[in-house]
């Protein structure tokens, strides 16, 4: 863990507000980035983000500091997600067409545009949004985060074969998803 | 390279890097429904690409870490960790009360369990309702009498202690023994 960040924690685990901020400010916008891949929505992401800092900050005095604090924080994170797609409608089926159309739009914007949120909630509903929520968890943090089996197993507390498992029938389903997005799409364009 | 050892590749090549393949590449050359596969697969393995790539855009975080630390100024952080030998003490006494209340439970049903066959012997046209016949003027072949009531019944006729329909009883086995 690097020094700042060690320190950062010490301080806030002595009530230090602006050592708190410090971590929020710091990574606020990764939070949300998974959020949003989970939970495919502007508002209910920054909910789940707000939610998993306060909890953070109430739970601090049990944090190990001999583990690392990445995994601990996005483990708060993805439980907060997980918990809050269990309230709304957790399968959305998103119309192909739509999906495809979304796909199109986003690979024709200009490089250097951010890509519009509504579009990429879209697009990744249409590929994840009926995965089974242990399923999804494991692709979106595997696959679109780009973390590591060991950083996955980390913060869903599953063991190794129980994310390769996920991993493999998630994978099977997207990759179905994928290919009617590409054939729709070959008839948009 | 066989079309399913392809396949198997090409499923991967879509979510992960995929090291170079020179045999694969050659089945590709000689096999156009795995090169077709192959097409699609590098434009799924570029959608997945978008999305990895594309970032959802926070908008005004400055709102949301006012709001964060608006939340959590309310006090200061408490935190109350149980020590772990007390922990451990608890879980240990509570599992010695469990065993104690449990046995005494087990004390208590057997008892009931054996008065409850002292009352069932109770019954007309029984050895032990003939004798307690005999010892009391009473008619006391009632269905439906409680050993209790036995008792204390025999208690006013004959002055006897409570005990005495037992000790009448154990003398009746062992006669019976004989």
């Amino acid at each position: 863990m690097p020094e700042n960040l060690q320190e950062t924690i010490g301080c806030i685990r002595n009530g230090d507000h602006t050592a708190f901020k410090k971590l929020v400010e710091m990574y606020q916008q990764p939070a949300y980035r998974l959020a949003f891949r989970i939970l495919g929505n502007e508002e209910e992401a920054k909910d789940a983000v707000q939610e998993s800092f306060i909890k953070i900050w109430q739970k601090i005095g049990s944090y190990d500091s001999s583990r690392e604090f990445i995994p601990w924080m996005y483990r708060i994170l993805a439980n907060t997600s997980a918990d809050r797609m269990r309230t709304i409608r957790r399968h959305e089926w998103v119309p192909i067409d739509l999906v495809s159309q979304k796909l199109v739009a986003l690979q024709q914007r200009d490089q250097g545009t951010p890509a519009d949120n509504h579009d990429l909630a879209i697009l990744i509903k249409g590929l994840a949004g009926k995965l089974p929520e242990t399923q999804k968890m494991v692709f979106i943090l595997r696959d679109v985060e780009g973390m590591s089996s060991e950083e996955v197993e980390a913060i869903t507390e599953l063991t190794g074969n129980a994310v390769k498992s996920n991993l493999y029938h998630a994978r099977k389903s997207v990759r179905e998803r994928l290919l009617r997005i590409l054939e729709k799409e070959r008839t948009i364009k | 390279m066989n079309c399913r050892d392809a396949i198997e590749i090409l499923d991967r090549m879509i979510f992960e890097e995929v090291p170079a393949n020179v045999s694969f590449m050659q089945h590709l050359n000689t096999c156009s429904s795995c090169y077709r596969a192959y097409t699609d697969a590098l434009k799924a393995r570029e959608v997945m690409n978008l999305v990895r790539n594309s970032e959802p855009m926070l908008r005004d975080p400055g709102e949301l870490t006012g709001n964060i630390m608006a939340a959590i100024s309310k006090g200061p952080v408490k935190t109350f960790v149980v020590p772990l030998l007390l922990t451990r003490l608890l879980v240990a006494a509570s599992v010695v009360l469990f065993i104690l209340f449990g046995y005494e439970q087990y004390g208590i049903v057997k008892k009931i369990s054996s008065l409850e066959r002292q009352c069932v012997e109770i019954k007309p046209g029984s050895r032990y309702s003939d004798l307690l016949q005999q010892a009391s003027t009473m008619n006391i072949n009632e269905a439906g009498i409680s050993f209790s009531e036995l008792e204390r019944r025999l208690y006013t006729e004959k002055g006897r202690t409570p005990l005495s329909a037992l000790f009448m009883k154990k003398q009746l086995d062992q006669r019976n023994k004989k």
